[in-house]
């Protein structure tokens, strides 16, 4: 009888903990905006990150005031009056990757799909990602577009010709088991 | 009984795994989010609400360079001028030499008083907790008369010419729209100007901004001077104002019984109260270009 308890707990204690999430706690965002009047880049190097491995499920999660910008009075335009990370903080993801291949190590191609929320407004994304995997570390990295207008961030008219219409996002995540 | 016992605990572990395993992932990255300090951002858009100072300090690295007009009738003219009888401008430098420690300087052409200034940020409220409801900021600033205007006269001695202003800075951002700063300060004027009876005066300062729309926002500032007698002696200077940020340029625009832009010819030698009459009246153009001389380096990967 004890045995069959003992099993039971090592069965439990294996089902619990054989963790099957990872988790990546210094992602870097950056983004970029083009325009012929001014170039604008900023660099977030504290965005969260985790994959469910079992189910393919991914979120991101980030403080908009994190962001870092080359100019010091950008950084507080930014946050005071485009963002308005003092009422909408964070950006969140929440998605899944389709066909996520958890076996291979060959890097892969994959895309994944969801919902960003920014500025208060949810959109459905799509987004290409490379994985590659190192034992039980990944790595996800890629690029998208985000239009300014999409989540209702308002360019006065003056400063129109400042500030891209879309802007282009990169991302890497290095992901580590969850748990430690 | 001990065997029921060992049961019931590993069935309610097992169900406390799988709760813990279908929590949202969302919610498993909130817990995550790191614990960084969160200074107030913003309190005031620059170095000046509309004539006086405010608690903000720029970052590291930054340098203004502020042009300040403002415009004005004589009382009493017969002249009928094209826009204004009367003008004066400032030209001045503010260099931040770190996040907290600005030093600045500045020339005005009507009365000819050179000023330059330090200001020390001690205190910076944070958004993240309560060990920081408010900014406090150090200032002491030094003037220079040059030359008689109005009702000021040039003293003989030069040393006489000096003045000095000390502040210390109580400001709060009460929300995104609103932020009130209460400034004790001393004055010393060396010179005895408006029938003084002495050199030395306590004032207080009270300045308030209120965002409009995201670049737009409405300031507001008043001095009030213990020990004279407000008429001859001097008035009390009121400035009422709107700030317009474009990108790297702020635009100030104000209405103000100040003819000065330095801080004891303000505070101090306000010769008329505010009204909108010719004489009283001054109407303030500032622009201000924010450099940076020092620019963060961004770290990317990819």
């Amino acid at each position: 009888m004890h045995k069959i308890i003992t099993l039971f707990f090592i069965f439990a204690f294996f089902s619990g903990f054989s963790q099957d999430k990872i988790i990546a706690r210094q992602g870097q965002v950056s983004f970029f905006s083009y325009t012929s009047v001014e170039n604008i880049e900023a660099v977030n190097n504290q965005v969260l990150s985790i994959i469910d491995l079992s189910n393919g499920e991914i979120a991101v999660n980030m403080l908009m005031r994190a962001f870092v910008f080359k100019k010091a009075l950008m950084e507080e335009h930014f946050n005071e009056s485009y963002v308005e990370s003092d009422i909408y903080p964070k950006l969140q993801f929440e998605g899944e990757i389709q066909d996520f291949d958890t076996i291979g190590t060959t890097a892969q191609a994959k895309i994944v799909k969801g919902a960003m929320t920014l500025h208060g407004v949810t959109k459905d994304i799509e987004v290409k990602t490379t994985i590659e995997r190192l034992d039980s570390n990944y790595i996800l990295s890629g690029d998208f577009e985000v239009g300014v207008s999409d989540h209702d961030i308002n360019v006065p008219p003056l400063l129109r010709p400042n500030i891209a219409k879309v802007i282009k996002i990169m991302f890497r995540f290095e992901y580590e088991p969850y748990g430690d | 009984m001990e065997i029921n016992r060992y049961i019931c605990l590993s069935i309610s572990m097992l169900c406390g795994m799988y709760f813990a395993n279908g929590q949202d992932l969302l919610e498993l990255l909130d817990k995550e989010l790191p614990d960084t300090v969160q200074y107030t951002r913003a309190t005031f858009k620059a170095n000046r609400i509309t004539f006086g100072q405010s608690v903000e300090t720029r970052k590291k690295g930054t340098l203004e360079l502020v042009l300040g007009t403002k415009y004005w009738n004589r009382p009493n003219s017969d002249r009928r001028s094209f826009a204004a009888d009367l003008f004066t401008a400032r030209f001045g430098l503010e260099y931040a030499f770190t996040d907290r420690f600005t030093l600045g300087s500045g020339i005005t052409s009507f009365d000819g008083i050179i000023n330059g200034f330090a200001k020390y940020r001690l205190v910076r409220q944070r958004d993240d907790s309560n060990k920081a409801p408010i900014s406090i900021t150090l200032f002491q600033s030094t003037s220079f008369l040059t030359r008689s205007y109005g009702k000021i006269v040039l003293p003989e001695d030069s040393s006489d010419r000096f003045n000095f202003v000390s502040k210390i800075i109580f400001a709060r951002k009460f929300d995104r729209n609103f932020s009130l700063q209460i400034a004790p300060t001393y004055v010393r004027a060396n010179s005895r100007q408006l029938n003084f009876e002495s050199n030395d005066f306590f004032a207080l300062g009270f300045g308030a901004r209120y965002k409009l729309a995201n670049h737009v926002s409405l300031a507001s500032e008043y001095h009030y001077v213990a020990g004279r007698e407000e008429g001859l002696q001097g008035y009390n200077s009121f400035g009422l104002g709107v700030n317009w940020e474009v990108s790297d340029l702020i635009l100030q625009f104000s209405l103000t019984n100040a003819v000065s832009f330095d801080e004891a010819g303000t505070i101090l030698f306000g010769p008329e109260n505010f009204n909108f009459k010719d004489g009283a009246l001054h109407i303030g153009v500032s622009a201000t270009y924010v450099f940076h001389l020092k620019k963060q380096k961004l770290k990317i990967k990819n």
